[in-house]
């Protein structure tokens, strides 16, 4: 009974994450090169975090967006920022009882400081 | 009864090929991606002069074997460091990032493996703008 129970708890779940960092991200705008051939001063709104997944029920009906973009415009649209800079990734992918590939998914997280461009600064800084 | 045969054959084949590979992916657009090798205040802050160097693309995976065993990296930094070692850039504009998931005989969860794939515009930042 007890060998039964930990090989359920064991195979009941099972996932893993990976981690990376990005030095800057920004939403799709008009012109992205602005940010880096104009001066852009900026200011700190704070950290900020947003994630998105993909599920996948008995391996064949998919829903949800586990795209990097989607999780950095969750995470900049819940501190109203414009980009996200000194940023961590990660990438997970779980699946609950996996023997019966019941149910799977993976999502997209990131997390970093928020930023948010001062336009009186400079009348030229590009908001993407 | 030969043609009977022949359609259980076909369904069974249909059914096969239905179950064998399973997957879906989803894609989206971000303006700018740098490297954590580039301090991100200077490069903000400072007007710079760079050079594009074409369109650059990475991709990187994790594999989930029999749903136990792990094996890979599918960040978007591990894909994106690997265009850009590729192109020799400091970062990527327009980007395209496209994440994925796949089951590869789902019925017996033999394998899954999830990708995140970048693709942009490399450039090298050179200096500083007078």
């Amino acid at each position: 009974m007890r060998a039964f129970t930990s090989a359920l708890v064991l195979f009941g779940i099972t996932g893993c994450v990976s981690t990376g960092q990005v030095g800057i991200l920004s939403r799709s705008g008009a012109d992205p090169a602005a940010l880096i051939t104009q001066a852009n001063p900026y200011e700190e709104v704070g950290l900020t975090s947003g994630r998105s997944c993909r599920h996948f029920a008995l391996n064949l009906i998919p829903f949800g967006d586990a795209a990097l973009s989607t999780a950095v415009d969750e995470a900049l649209t819940a501190v109203d920022g414009d980009a996200l800079i000194n940023v961590v990734v990660s990438s997970s992918l779980f699946g609950f009882i996996p023997y019966y590939n019941l149910y799977a998914f993976t999502c997209t997280s990131v997390k970093g400081t928020a930023i948010r461009f001062v336009v009186d600064a400079n009348p030229e800084a590009v908001i993407p | 009864m030969k043609q009977a045969r022949r359609a259980i054959a076909c369904r069974c084949a249909a059914l096969l090929t239905c179950v064998s590979l399973t997957g879906c992916f989803s894609s989206g657009n971000l303006g700018l991606a740098s490297s954590i090798g580039k301090d991100p205040g200077d490069l903000l802050t400072n007007p710079h002069v760079f050079r594009e160097l074409g369109p650059a693309e990475g991709r990187s995976c994790r594999f989930f074997i029999i749903a136990i065993v792990p094996v890979g990296n599918s960040t978007f930094s591990r894909a994106m460091d690997k265009a850009l070692q590729e192109s020799g850039g400091d970062a990527l504009l327009n980007v395209t990032t496209t994440t994925s998931l796949y089951g590869l005989a789902p019925l017996f969860n033999v394998i899954s493996f999830t990708c995140t794939s970048v693709r942009g515009t490399a450039i090298k930042i050179e200096a500083i703008r007078d």
